[in-house]
């Protein structure tokens, strides 16, 4: 029965889940301009970090908010060691190598987590769980709510970090113009590192949030890195900000396709969308135009 | 009888809110030499562009041979007989040199020995030939404009298009270079030079056009133009 | 034909005899490993006619292989005689790569590649729909007499590797190579040299498609069941990228050795514990690929040239020119 309240629903539950999407398609985006490369394995990280969130919860009984305090420094560091072995070395070659080495990062960690862990499908189960919220007839999971409330307050921690420290700044620097960062004595070496940790943490951060409501396998990761790339192309290439909305939306579309039509096509509608602003608004839905020099 | 190879009328180009070109007309007569110079971001490069058919001019008209040819794609305009290089030189990285040279040959009908004939006598001509089946990436910059240089000749253009000819030319070749460039007119090839070369492009052009911030503001003789007081202050900076 | 040597001509008849000579000696599993290899190697060459000489990558190159297996299998259900729906499939595969690319070919680089992934993956969805008639997710199942065996699959995929890669370096040495090249290399300036961009990439993007859609045909035939995920897998697409970089993209043998490396690797790995296949192939992948960036053949061409410059210097060092 589509009533206006059920509409309203999952307009807003699709922000919410939307929001999460967003973190991951952040993490691609921050590499995508620092570095031009794109990191296919992105969704993987996220997959990682949902496990690691599952895990704690199962053997420790941590709560996976408050794992998020591991979490992040944990990833931080693999951040820092995945850029090491398998980033450093396709900066600056072209397009099919990057896309293939960085997907056999992702077959390698997939496969490692098949055998590992086998391919059940986990759920965070926390106490919580079974809370929704009630705003005038609307029925919100208080889960989406927490979590879309963490993510939104990273994104605000990473802007912080971005415009207010000196890092932050080398950072967006090294992004806009490399070689004029390098003469003014940025280490671009250390700024890229950090960008992939970034990006990393920021993944890790979305698979735990993400851990709650959806149940995990191995394979997710594919799912999560195209959407992550839709996200990032809905966007445009250069607009890190533009990620937001973008992801919003694809969030909107995700949960509104699933009521209307069953089965799952909002994958290729995604892709269809992803398709058509390439064809027609290359610069992205929320991007700006730049000039052609 | 039109004595004028390639036209320009009041021709704007706009990008976003910059105008980059901005009403600007000119002409080049038949079998001369045409230097445009001003400073950076005058729109130079730009102009080249647009004749090129890279760009399509938001108004105006450019015509070539009497024909208008702004709206055609970059590969018909240059099947009417248009040779362009760049200013940075842009070869095909992964190609030899004379692969290079025999790009623009593809769709002719003649022989191909012809044009490797002819490639590997201009690559004599630059002192390259002994780098004739090395990647182009190989090459040193002043080199690799070299290259282009011989690739915008191998079709026997009637208008060449030169940006920045000689940077990062050995002065002995530079010399060579604009002798070479004096030979060119006299077969009846007419030049385009865009240049920040002020020294040179006056000892080969007949007409000097000068440039800044999108517009002409000064055309004539190389001498009348350097002490045209208008130049100065472009060049100088001024209100 | 610029480059073509008579060493080649002759490697190239020796290998053609030899191989058309030995399917009666061959057990069924090894008939069947070839006739896969084959399929690869075409699957390969197409790919890399597109992706190696011309410079645009297709992700979603495996919505030509789709076309071609579901037409086939169209064609068969109306009795049409299987070489003709094979041959009709291919070509409505490469008519579907020119509608198909003619807007897409305004998108460059990653978007291009992009745009491919979305349009194999709506194929994907489109054929799972129930109302198109042709079995939905389930598919459709195929009756043919299986009484000829593996030997006429062998040679049709034989004969389709062979006049693959017989066009590719019939191409390669030609001055459409040269034009696809050019166009791989810097586009905007093959367009002001007077290449017509757009003409020679819709040439190629045909001839790719339809031996895409040929092998899908052929697979059609082997296998007599139809349905979307047998179509238009994702791991088709992964490796034809796969077999053309590990081989060498833009090199004639390339995606041969490519081919060999990788269904070889997918034999051989099994040695191992099953859910670590893939982590030691993609471990190996990864590796050939760091260290080995031409790909293996691809190496090797760039050490030959080399070698040949060096050994020219010395010649014309002593001489005089």
């Amino acid at each position: 029965m589509l009533t206006l309240q059920l509409v309203i629903q999952t307009i807003i539950c699709g922000m919410l889940l939307g929001g999460l999407y967003v973190l991951i398609a952040l993490g691609k985006s921050i590499v995508f301009n620092v570095m031009h490369v794109i990191n296919v394995a992105q969704g993987w990280m996220a997959m990682l970090g949902g496990y690691a969130t599952y895990w704690f919860f199962k053997i420790y009984q941590l709560d996976p908010l408050l794992s998020l305090f591991l979490i992040i420094p944990i990833f931080w560091f693999i951040g820092i060691c995945f850029h090491k072995i398998f980033l450093r070395p396709i900066i600056g070659r072209a397009l099919l190598p990057q896309l293939v080495i960085t997907f056999c990062a992702a077959l390698m960690i997939e496969s490692l987590a098949t055998f590992l862990w086998t391919a059940d499908y986990r759920l965070v189960y926390p106490s919580y769980a079974k809370i929704s919220l009630n705003f005038f007839g609307i029925k919100l999971p208080f889960l989406y709510v927490i979590n879309f409330a963490i993510g939104m307050m990273s994104i605000i921690i990473l802007h912080l970090f971005l415009t207010r420290t000196y890092l932050g700044n080398a950072i967006r620097a090294t992004a806009q113009n490399r070689e004029a960062a390098q003469i003014v004595g940025i280490n671009i070496e250390r700024v890229e590192t950090l960008a992939t940790s970034l990006s990393v943490a920021f993944a890790a951060l979305a698979g735990a949030l993400l851990s709650t409501s959806f149940a995990l396998t191995p394979s997710i990761g594919e799912s999560w890195t195209v959407k992550a790339i839709i996200i990032v192309t809905l966007a445009g290439f250069g607009n890190v900000y533009g990620v937001i909305p973008a992801g919003l939306l694809l969030g909107i579309i995700e949960l509104g396709l699933g009521l209307l039509i069953p089965g799952s096509i909002s994958y290729g509608v995604g892709l269809v969308l992803m398709l058509l602003v390439l064809l027609c608004r290359p610069y992205g839905l929320f991007g700006l135009r730049v000039r052609k020099a | 009888m039109n004595n004028k190879i390639l036209e320009l009328k009041h021709v704007t180009k706009r990008f976003g809110g910059i105008v980059a070109v901005n009403d600007c007309s000119l002409h080049v007569d038949n079998a001369t030499i045409v230097g445009i110079i001003g400073p950076n971001g005058s729109g130079k490069t730009t102009l080249l562009n647009l004749i090129n058919g890279i760009y399509k001019p938001d108004s105006g008209e450019i015509i070539f041979k009497g024909r208008i040819i702004n709206g055609l794609s970059p590969s018909s305009i240059a099947s009417l007989g248009i040779g362009r290089t760049f200013q940075i030189p842009r070869v095909f990285k992964k190609l030899t040199v004379l692969e290079n040279l025999l790009v623009p040959t593809v769709y002719s009908n003649a022989d191909h020995s012809e044009f490797l004939m002819k490639a590997k006598s201009l690559l004599r001509f630059f002192g390259l030939d002994h780098l004739a089946n090395y990647y182009a990436s190989e090459l040193s910059g002043g080199q690799q404009k070299l290259v282009e240089l011989a690739r915008a000749l191998m079709m026997d253009p009637s208008l060449l298009l030169l940006d920045e000819p000689t940077a990062g030319i050995h002065p002995d070749l530079k010399d060579k270079l604009l002798h070479y460039f004096s030979q060119l007119k006299l077969r009846g090839i007419s030049i385009v030079i865009v240049s920040h070369d002020t020294h040179s492009v006056m000892k080969v052009c007949d007409k000097i056009i000068v440039m800044s911030s999108g517009s002409i503001i000064c055309e004539g003789l190389p001498r009348d133009v350097t002490s045209n007081p208008k130049v100065i202050e472009a060049y100088l900076g001024g209100a | 034909m610029i480059g073509l040597k008579v060493s080649h001509i002759v490697i190239f008849i020796v290998s053609i005899t030899i191989l058309s000579s030995i399917p009666i000696f061959l057990s069924e599993f090894t008939l069947h490993l070839l006739f896969i290899l084959f399929i690869y190697i075409t699957l390969a060459q197409a790919f890399n006619m597109l992706a190696g000489f011309c410079g645009y990558l297709s992700l979603g190159h495996v919505a030509y292989y789709g076309i071609g297996m579901y037409i086939t299998a169209v064609l068969v259900r109306f009795g049409q005689p299987l070489s003709i729906a094979c041959f009709c499939s291919a070509a409505s595969a490469g008519v579907f790569g020119l509608v198909v690319s003619l807007p897409l070919f305004r998108l460059r680089g990653a978007s291009f590649a992009l745009g491919t992934l979305a349009i194999s993956t709506f194929m994907h969805t489109l054929f799972s729909q129930e109302w198109l008639g042709l079995g939905g997710s389930a598919g459709l199942v195929l009756r043919i007499p299986y009484s000829y065996g593996k030997i006429p699959f062998y040679f049709a995929s034989f004969i389709a590797a062979v006049l693959v890669t017989l066009i590719t370096k019939l191409i390669r040495h030609s001055r459409f190579g040269l034009a696809l090249l050019s166009i791989r290399e810097d586009e905007d300036v093959a367009e002001v040299l007077g290449v017509k961009t757009l003409k020679e990439k819709l040439k190629i993007i045909w001839l790719s498609a339809f031996f895409t859609g040929l092998c899908g045909g052929i697979m059609a035939l082997y296998m007599g069941h139809i349905c979307p995920d047998n179509a238009f897998p994702l791991t088709i697409s992964l490796q034809m990228q796969f077999m053309s970089i590990l081989g060498g993209l833009g090199t004639v043998i390339g995606p041969i050795v490519g081919a060999v490396t990788l269904v070889g690797l997918d034999s051989l790995i099994t040695f191992t514990i099953r859910e670590l296949n893939t982590f030691f192939y993609a471990l190996i992948i990864l590796l050939t690929m760091i260290f080995m960036p031409d790909g293996i053949w691809g190496t090797f061409v760039e050490y030959r040239r080399k070698r040949v410059l060096k050994s020219n210097n010395h010649r014309k060092e002593g001489g005089s020119q």
